[in-house]
């Protein structure tokens, strides 16, 4: 469980409930105004704020977005020791340590983070009703060259294999996956 | 005082589904329990404190003290 504080917090609180259900007719007492108040509205709320972060914190890992089937073939590809994609790169060498498929799309910006979790509430709803379609495609056609940046922008690296590229008006005009690639495996191959 | 209490038993039924949603999303997080928890488990919880903030209401109304 990643998130024992909220499950705690939650099951006193749905305790309380139980509780207040068992006990809604008994007498008229402040004490049983302030019990309905602090056990029906304070506290819920409070555990349902704390679970909706740990959801949210919880759909950041790679297991998560792999749990959905029409993802099995890219993090087939991801776990894949013998595959030479990005994405594979990254992982079996510990580039990225953590929430691998987060990090790499989330939006290099100040709201990046939570446009990268209403995405995922989006892709959820998508999967659950059934409404997406094949091939997925990436959201807005194209990955943001400045998520790689974001990690390798200011590496001695990078600077010093793309000094030539790194001119005025240059970078704007090329993506990294115009040069390095695949990221992923090509959807029809990998099914 | 309110003799009528339907309408606090559904808010309380309605925000014990919400937690529970939520319970269950916190320990099996799959897709499935983080969006219903996150769907019709917040819209729960949500319609619970609209149901008690109406309870609360009508009990002021009842008493004389609105």
């Amino acid at each position: 469980m990643q998130q024992p504080v909220a499950f705690v917090v939650g099951a006193v609180a749905a305790g309380g409930v139980i509780a207040l259900l068992l006990r809604r007719n008994i007498g008229d007492s402040p004490s049983r105004h302030w019990g309905l108040l602090f056990g029906l509205a304070v506290l819920p709320s409070v555990a349902l704020a704390l679970g909706t972060v740990g959801a949210v914190n919880d759909a950041e890992r790679p297991e998560f977005c792999g749990s959905c089937h029409i993802m099995e073939p890219w993090m087939h590809d991801l776990m894949s020791a013998d595959s030479k994609t990005l994405a594979a790169t990254h992982y079996k060498n510990r580039f990225i340590l953590e929430d691998q498929c987060y990090t790499c799309h989330t939006d290099y910006a100040m709201f990046g983070p939570v446009k990268a979790k209403l995405d995922g509430v989006r892709h959820l709803l998508r999967y659950a009703t059934g409404t997406y379609t094949l091939p997925i495609k990436i959201h807005g056609g194209s990955y943001h060259f400045t998520n790689c940046l974001r990690c390798h922008g200011e590496s001695k690296l990078f600077k010093d294999k793309h000094e030539d590229l790194l001119g005025e008006g240059t970078a704007a005009e090329l993506a990294c996956l115009d040069c390095h690639g695949p990221v992923h495996p090509e959807q029809q191959a990998a099914r | 005082m309110i003799r009528n209490e339907s309408l606090l038993t559904l808010a309380l039924l309605a925000m014990l589904v919400a937690l529970l949603s939520m319970l269950t999303c916190l320990a099996w997080p799959v897709p499935w329990t983080i969006g219903a928890f996150l769907g019709p488990g917040l819209m729960a919880g949500g319609a619970g404190i609209v149901l008690y903030v109406l309870y609360v209401l009508r009990d002021l109304r009842t008493r004389g003290a609105l």
